[in-house]
């Protein structure tokens, strides 16, 4: 059998009228059956349909088609009807995509229509064929979306060619459907328009096809009988919700209605034929015969969600008489407790003992993050402390503390968040007083005994019985950036892609064995390595998939046979990155044995989460992008989110990230990793010292309780820096410096590039192979590389006695040669001074710190300082701000970082 | 094989944006200029839809539609469709857009894609013309061809025949293919006549017609085409084919062209 046919193309009724069908009594309610064909001559299939409305304009119907004898018709399917006008010509005949079949010789064959035109009266004749032998022939039932309801209405863009809005036809479809066509109801006619058809949910539409055609008629004028717009052949869909938007010449915006004419659980006739073809493909036509598709390039880049910063508030520095006030909301009430009774705007009652001081800091050596608690002592007069305390309803509360002058406060001007964070402790302590510990909101995921926040989060539930891989509960991997060697002389795969079970998706295809990519979706699949049974009985290597797998046995998002609307998948709401490979192909087997595991080349997440984005590849963007979807969001079968936000603000500070971003793309700075390879998670803690080991800048808390970002510039000679001066702003008595001469590093060592495929086992090792000496040098491709100081080397004593040696540096989230080197060099500038890099600590008031933040260079002179003339405007980063709001100072650790700016 | 399915997009050219206007010729049948639709298509591509329309109000126009391939001056056709268009006042429009049922393995990626139009009247009419194509490779399973689909009659007049005083009795018949050249497979219909009719789509010498089709036409005035979703697979070589018209009115005419393919595809 073929798409083509022999059968006599017949109509009925024949040579007379059209039959007279009318329809129910109420809208869209069924009108009685008409007998079109008292026996059937033989076995037949409706392949088109004539129609009109003698009488009627403009309006819309469903003609039934149903077998059996009078009262006992069994419908076979509607054929959606759009008529605009009795008048003058035009075309009435309709063929369908594929034929309506199962009417058996000697059945009674009738119509009913059904229409809000209440007892309209439609002449119909019906095209058929006898003894169908086109395989384009269903016993699927036609339906209509909507059904027995009007046609759903589209706006029109007031703007030529702009877009209208989606609107959804089909909330939600089975699976497999098959559309074949709209009817149109056009708002105005002689217009070109495209019809864009999207699958996905409300906002996250995606275009799986376009029709397009020029307006032919609309209710009001005396055109032409019908109107569809068809597709040139059934268009498969995996079930789901679907919609439609137009654009069209013309700033005319009177409404188009449309409804869908579509198959439902298609194919289900044709799936042993199409089993049979995909068995008949060709074994012996292997991969290396078959040159592989050119492998799209990594467009890297990308952007990530900005969020809203809270704002500053007024400016402490030249403020007089500093207050600070503890302020929260539970249910509607808010409480704002400071030391002193403050009666004017919106009272603040004297419920604070003492505060208890604010440490905010940049992280440890090691990258460790500084978490941030503050203990608020808390005076309980009036038993509130007390029943707050029972009920519980404090704890877990976003709590603010303020600091205003007293000048800003009877203006009823902003005070300043000087810190924003989660209650995570309320208790009574000593002296019948209540402590309220407040914490920011990263670090109440950390825990010093329970099991820590582990990324990536998701876990893998969607293997079947059959996964081999005992991959349920294995973290899901995540990967960012472009893991691929695609520009090495044999590419191999730059990631394992593991077996999750078979599937029969599509039933033209049959069954098809699963394997993961990643969880999301990807900018980008550029290859597939297969076992290659060419290389020996049992295979020992892959090979590149060639063009002419793809779409026959080889199914890919981003390549040619993709069967899905979008290039990923949805399990269990969330998108995925999958694969498919016929389960008979000599390598799949091998694959979900994992004797050869299939390998590929990808281009990682990408900045819209449609697979439609460039690759993110900045390490701010990607630290940013993965705090928010693997932290603080659950993402789902949608785009990827805006960041998080608390109290109105953005959880994340998105513009110190955005400086961060420029610099490291200054430094041409790029990441790409899998996260959970191996399937082993990695805590948020160790993620946070990754993202300082690899990208050299480091991670904190800020003021307003928002995960912020600072890196410095080395580029830069940082001129307007604020200064910090002995007597005028250091207050007396508080310098200290520790010139951290124990903290030198001048050999760098460091590894890169991850190996993520594992060697294949060969039977025969190779005649003097040496077997791995070093964790390192089987898992990095890099092997181990040093970047060395020999100034500071001799300084302290010559080589070997003077090296200063790191530890080996994994570089986890590195795989560019000149990113790695680069954090190396970085590093040892940082670290290499035989005298060690001194940090110093001293007070200032409250109103000299002011918006001073984390990370911020600053000019410090003080005779303490190191050098024949201590400290003379050496521009300092500051590491560490300490707050007292008890009496409104601030203590600064400061690191000497002078040789390192221009 | 299994029915013919879809899972990749139709790609409209031109995209977002009227149709580019092709020109009638003021002779009758002459061609018309061609007219660039797309300088270079991206990627190897299957033709899937053709539309063709004019504002002309004023008469009715048959016409052929040639989409090409190849630079300026050296324009080759890849497929050619024919249909009419409808005359009185409203009914501008018919049924623009032709739906091949075979898709035509018709571009390669930097192919310049072309149109030009020749008509049945002495006008130069402007028409707006548009086509979708789909990726080459796709998603799905499509009945392609490499051969252009042709037409009867090519640069002149639908064949035609008429009815006398006694509705729904069938006229004689009227060649329209005096004998195929190949073996065909026929994708399509256009034709027109008035009221209810059908026309009869006939193989077999003068007086041996047998009828493989009948189209039904149902308005008072049938502009159009009808594509055969399920082509028909049953001249062969040497074949002549023919028409005939019966019509539910008296006296009048009904006329028709073929689209086809020559196999083997």
């Amino acid at each position: 059998m073929s798409h083509l046919s022999t059968a006599v193309v017949k109509v009925v009724p024949a040579a007379a009228d059209g039959l007279s069908v009318t329809a129910g009594s109420s809208s869209w309610a069924n009108g009685a059956w008409v007998e079109l064909i008292a026996s059937a001559s033989a076995n037949l299939a409706i392949v088109g349909c004539v129609a009109f409305s003698p009488a009627e304009t403009g309006i819309e119907c469903e003609i039934e088609v149903g077998v059996g004898g009078s009262g006992n018709e069994v419908p076979l399917g509607y054929i959606r009807w759009y008529h605009g006008n009795p008048g003058n010509g035009g075309p009435a005949h309709l063929s369908l995509p594929l034929g309506i079949g199962g009417i058996l010789a000697g059945q009674r064959v009738s119509l009913r229509v059904r229409s809000a035109a209440i007892s309209s009266v439609w002449e119909v004749v019906i095209v058929y064929v006898e003894n169908p032998d086109s395989e384009s022939i269903t016993t699927s039932q036609l339906s209509s979306v909507p059904s027995a309801a009007n046609s759903v209405s589209v706006t029109p863009n007031s703007s030529a060619w702009a877009n209208s809005s989606w609107v959804e036809i089909a909330a939600a479809l089975s699976d497999p459907s098959g559309i074949v066509g709209f009817t149109v109801s056009p708002g105005v006619w002689g217009v070109d328009y495209e019809l864009d058809v999207g699958v996905g949910a409300a906002s996250s539409e995606q275009v799986i096809t376009t029709l397009r055609s020029v307006s032919a008629t609309t209710p009001a004028d005396t055109g032409n009988r019908r109107s569809h717009v068809m597709l040139p052949a059934v268009y498969f869909i995996s079930g789901g919700r679907v919609s439609v938007r137009l654009r069209k010449a013309g700033t005319d915006t009177t409404d188009w209605d449309f409804a869908m004419l579509k198959y439902g659980d298609l194919l289900v006739t044709s799936r042993q034929k199409v089993t049979q073809v995909v068995l008949k493909i060709g074994r012996d036509e292997y991969i290396d015969d078959d040159t592989p598709p050119t492998a799209n390039a990594c467009t890297g880049g990308g952007a990530v969600a900005t969020g809203t910063n809270p704002t500053d508030g007024t400016s402490l520095a030249t403020a007089t008489s500093l207050h600070a006030w503890f302020e929260t909301t539970i249910g509607g009430t808010t409480y704002r407790w400071s030391q002193t009774a403050i009666n004017v705007t919106t009272a603040k009652e004297p419920r604070v003992h003492r505060w208890g001081k604010c440490y905010r800091g940049l992280p440890d050596e090691r990258g460790g993050f500084q978490a941030v608690s503050v203990d608020i002592d808390l005076i309980d007069h009036d038993n509130l402390l007390r029943t707050l305390h029972t009920t519980q309803t404090l704890k877990g509360q976003t709590g603010k503390v303020y600091i205003a002058d007293l000048a800003t406060i009877l203006a009823a001007g902003n005070p300043q968040i000087r810190f924003s964070g989660v209650v995570a402790d309320f208790r009574p302590v000593q002296g019948g007083y209540y402590q309220l510990t407040l914490e920011d909101p990263l670090s109440t995921l950390f825990s010093a005994e329970a099991q820590e926040v582990l990324l990536p989060p998701e876990l893998i539930a969607v293997s079947d019985n059959t996964a081999d891989q005992g991959l349920r509960a294995a973290p899901a991997p995540v990967i960012y950036g472009s893991l691929s060697d695609e520009d090495e002389a044999v590419p191999h795969g730059a990631i394992e892609c593991p077996y999750i079970g078979a599937e029969t998706l599509v039933p033209a295809l049959g069954n098809l064995y699963k394997f993961l990519v990643c969880i999301s979706p990807t900018h980008n699949v550029q290859s597939i390595f297969l076992a290659d049974p060419a290389s020996g009985t049992p295979p020992t290597r892959r090979s590149k998939a060639g063009a002419s797998l793809y779409g026959t046995e080889l199914f890919v998002p981003h390549h040619a046979g993709w069967f899905l609307p979008n290039d990923y998948s949805v399990t269990a709401a969330e998108r995925w990155t999958f694969f498919y490979l016929e389960q008979h192909h000599p390598a799949a087997d091998l694959a979900r044995e994992g004797r050869i595991p299939i390998t590929a080349n990808v281009c990682g997440r990408e900045e819209t989460g449609d697979a439609t984005g460039d690759t993110i590849t900045n390490p701010a963007l990607i630290t940013l992008h993965a705090l928010n979807t693997l932290w603080a969001r659950i993402v789902g079968d949608n785009n990827w989110p805006a960041l998080l936000t608390r109290d109105s603000a953005s959880v994340f500070d998105s513009d110190a990230f955005a400086v961060v971003e420029g610099i490291c793309d200054d430094r041409g700075y790029l990441w790409a990793f899998m996260l959970g390879h191996s399937f082993k998670q990695i805590t948020l803690r160790d993620f946070l010292e990754l993202v300082y080991l690899c990208g050299d800048f480091e991670l904190f808390i800020n003021r307003f309780g928002q995960v912020s970002a600072t890196m410095i510039d080395r580029t830069s000679a940082y001129s307007s820096a604020s200064s910090y001066t002995a007597v005028s702003d250091i207050l007396k008595n508080s310098f200290e410096i520790d010139p951290k001469s124990d903290a030198v590093e001048n050999l760098i060592r460091y590894v890169y590039k991850r190996k993520y495929v594992k060697t294949l086992e060969q039977p025969t090792p190779v005649v003097g192979s040496r077997l791995p000496a070093d964790s390192f040098q089987e898992d990095w491709f890099s092997g181990l590389q040093e970047d060395s100081d020999s100034t500071s080397i001799t300084a302290l004593g010559g080589s070997p006695k003077g090296e200063r040696p790191s530890r080996v540096l994994e570089m986890e989230f590195v795989r560019d040669q000149d990113t790695a080197d680069d954090l190396a060099a970085q590093r040892l500038a940082l670290r290499k001074n035989p005298n060690g890099r001194p940090e110093a600590s001293f007070d200032v008031t409250l109103m000299k710190a002011d918006t001073l933040e984390l990370g911020a260079i600053i000019t410090v002179t003080h005779p303490q300082g190191l050098g024949a003339s201590g400290w003379v405007d050496v521009r300092c980063q500051v590491r560490g701000i300490e707050e007292d709001w008890n009496d409104m100072t601030a203590r600064l650790t400061v690191r000497d970082v002078d040789d390192l700016l221009a | 094989m299994s029915v013919n399915y879809l899972s990749s997009p139709m790609l409209p050219l031109p995209s977002a944006a009227a149709g580019v206007t092709v020109t009638s010729n003021t002779t009758p049948w002459a061609d018309s200029a061609w007219v660039e639709i797309d300088p270079s298509i991206a990627n190897d591509s299957l033709l899937a839809t053709i539309t063709a329309f004019n504002d002309d109000n004023s008469a009715s126009h048959q016409f052929e539609l040639d989409i090409g391939v190849g630079g300026s001056g050296s324009e080759v056709v890849v497929t050619t469709v024919k249909g009419v268009s409808q005359l009185a006042l409203d009914d501008i429009g018919d049924d623009p857009t032709f739906v091949l049922p075979i898709q035509i393995e018709a571009f390669t990626a930097g192919d310049r894609v072309s149109a030009r139009i020749r008509t049945s009247t002495a006008a130069a009419i402007d028409w707006r013309v548009a086509i979708t194509v789909i990726e080459v490779p796709y998603a799905g399973n499509l009945l392609t061809t490499a051969n252009p689909i042709k037409v009867t009659t090519p640069g002149a007049a639908f064949v035609s025949a008429s009815v006398g005083l006694v509705g729904w009795v069938s006229s004689a018949y009227q060649t329209v293919i005096a004998s195929a050249a190949a073996d065909l497979v026929l994708v399509g219909f256009a034709g027109f006549s008035n009221q209810r009719w059908e026309i009869d789509l006939a193989i077999g010498s003068a007086g041996n017609e047998v009828v493989f089709a009948t189209v039904r036409g149902l308005s008072v005035s049938f502009h159009g085409q009808v594509m055969f979703t399920q082509p028909l697979d049953v001249i062969a070589s040497g074949d002549r084919v023919s028409m005939r018209l019966r019509s539910s009115t008296i006296a009048v005419g009904g006329h028709c062209a073929l689209m086809y393919i020559e196999k083997p595809l």
